[in-house]
């Protein structure tokens, strides 16, 4: 009982945290057709950027979420204009790939300015909240879990809101859908890519404050949740919203409950295999559909 | 939209339009002029350029050569988006919508971004916006449909929706790839009433149609091409009388409507 218990609070606390990370892969690919190997880096970077906040000022913890969230969103413009940019519209170059190798230089560089300017070592940051609260005798949940997915679960849906409500929303999704029709219309697709771009790092960069009490800040802390994001996005089918939130509540099950019936280091090869068998049976992930059905 | 006094003078100029693919050549050399306020119909057999054709004036494609002049101002350089403020429209030949949006969403696309200005201004929700998206809805006849899904909807509400869109962002032309392509004859008769509607608020059109009895019926002027190159420029009605048009398109019985669209 204790640990079904145990792992329903483990997958709501990670699922969350997947598909903040996971969301902003799929928001780049549905809109961009980039595979946006720059997305792991953010989440280092918000780490960074909440625990420089707090160390150098002193500002309560809170307000470095918003600070982490915008320094992303600013990294996310720039890598926008400096690795994808360049590359639209290129006659004889393969998009796809090619943004795909470019974002991963991106990430590659902030990681070694990162490890330039502060050295390797791992920096412990403290919980949002710290204590916890007893649910039963045995089992507890960590005040700081609890804001994971509070503040996890309100992004989703605040982004859910921005797409399906606002006029901007409307334009991303219609740039995704159908990028020909959507330029006919009036959209320029470049403004509605970089403000994707940022949206994507800063949502990402919010996930690395959330995990920054749990792994540590340091320059290669980005290195497992890009991993865990591109398994949640291939599993999920490139640039489904709704099949990445489904894979990532998903994916958090399978690595809570391998994690605490079987065991911890078993989680990441577990989800190996299941990818392997679910592109096997289905190719295009759980809910990839052809383009015109994206977002 | 404040419509010029332009009538009869050329709205569109394309003056040796080329767009080559390799070694091939969809579009090779076409010159064309469309007044202001005609209807201007554009047929041809398969491969002759005329989609391609299409997409270099609205952009989608770059000229290899050429100049499209619209309302006086060179475009063949100008973005998607700038063409569309400019004041032109197109709709597909494959019904081209977004899938999972309301059909209401779809035109408020048009309506929300057809008119350019400053990108900021352009994403707040204005309810003049949203009631002109809903005006063209009822115009082309989804008004009782705006809040249907416009993906599982059939061929015609799909062809009437991208009119809609297309309306929507207020053009001056409005570029049609065979509309009517794919409908059943009551269809094609309901659809040729709205275009006359559609003309008759003084929106300029470029068809391209394989059933002859609608370019017939609705266009002022016709060019046929084949293999990217003009065979047939001018009225409906000499068309079917020129030789070489119904030798390489219309077939031997060209007096009679060919609707095989």
């Amino acid at each position: 009982m204790n640990a079904i218990l145990q792992t329903l609070v483990s997958t709501v606390v990670q699922g969350s945290m997947l598909a903040l990370i996971a969301i902003g892969m799929t928001l780049v690919y549905g809109t961009l057709r980039v595979l946006n190997m720059a997305q792991g880096v953010m989440v280092m970077v918000g780490g960074f950027a909440a625990y420089t906040t707090v160390v150098r000022t002193g500002l309560p913890t809170w307000i470095c979420l918003i600070v982490a969230a915008v320094v992303t969103f600013l990294l996310g413009v720039l890598t926008y204009y400096s690795a994808v940019k360049p590359l639209l519209g290129r006659v004889g170059v393969d998009f796809e790939m090619t943004a795909f190798i470019t974002t991963f230089a991106i990430a590659t560089i902030v990681q070694s300015v990162v490890l330039l300017i502060y050295g390797p070592r791992q920096k412990p940051f403290d919980p949002l909240w710290p204590g916890r609260i007893d649910i039963t005798s045995d089992v507890s949940i960590t005040y700081h879990s609890l804001i994971m997915a509070a503040v996890a679960i309100g992004a989703l849906v605040g982004l859910g809101l921005f797409l399906s409500r606002s006029r901007y929303g409307l334009a991303i999704t219609a740039v995704a859908q159908n990028l020909d029709a959507a330029r006919l219309m009036g959209i320029p697709a470049r403004r509605v890519y970089v403000v994707t771009m940022g949206i994507a790092a800063a949502l990402a960069g919010i996930a690395g404050v959330l995990l920054a009490p749990l792994y540590f800040v340091y320059p290669n802390a980005g290195d497992l949740p890009l991993l865990q994001a591109l398994i949640v996005v291939i599993f999920a089918g490139l640039g489904s919203v709704r099949g990445t939130i489904y894979a990532s509540y998903i994916i958090g099950f399978l690595s809570a409950a391998v994690a605490i019936y079987w065991k911890s280091a078993y989680a990441l090869p577990v989800l190996y295999v299941v990818i392997l068998l679910v592109l096997v049976v289905r190719p295009n992930g759980i809910a990839g559909k052809p383009q015109e059905a994206r977002l | 939209m404040v419509q010029v006094a332009t009538a009869g003078q050329p709205l569109l100029r394309a003056r040796g339009v080329v767009k080559r693919y390799g070694g091939l050549a969809a579009v090779d050399g076409v010159d064309f002029d469309v007044l202001d306020g005609e209807t201007f119909g554009i047929a041809g057999p398969n491969g002759a350029g005329k989609t391609t054709l299409f997409d270099v004036v609205t952009g989608i494609v770059g000229a290899t050569a050429g100049e499209i002049e619209f309302a006086g101002k060179p475009i063949q350089n100008a973005s998607v988006h700038g063409i569309c403020h400019a004041g032109i429209a197109r709709t597909f030949q494959l019904p081209s919508v977004f899938d999972s949006q309301t059909v209401l969403a779809n035109v408020l696309v048009g309506a929300q971004y057809g008119q350019g200005g400053s990108w900021f201004g352009s994403t707040r929700a204005k309810p003049e916006v949203l009631a002109r998206a809903k005006d063209e809805l009822v115009f082309v006849g989804l008004g009782a449909r705006a809040g249907a899904l416009a993906g599982p909807m059939p061929v015609f509400d799909k062809k009437r929706l991208m009119i809609a869109s297309a309306l929507a962002t207020q053009p001056r032309m409005l570029f049609l790839d065979e509309p009517f392509g794919g409908l059943s004859p009551s269809e094609v008769d309901e659809l040729m009433v709205l275009l006359t509607k559609v003309k008759a608020r003084g929106i300029t059109i470029v068809l391209i149609e394989h059933v002859m009895r609608a370019l017939m019926a609705l266009s002022d002027r016709v060019l046929i091409m084949n293999q990217g190159k003009t065979l047939f420029q001018g009225s409906p009605h000499d068309v079917l009388r020129d030789a070489e048009v119904v030798r390489v398109y219309l077939g031997k019985r060209g007096d009679k409507d060919k609707d095989d669209a």
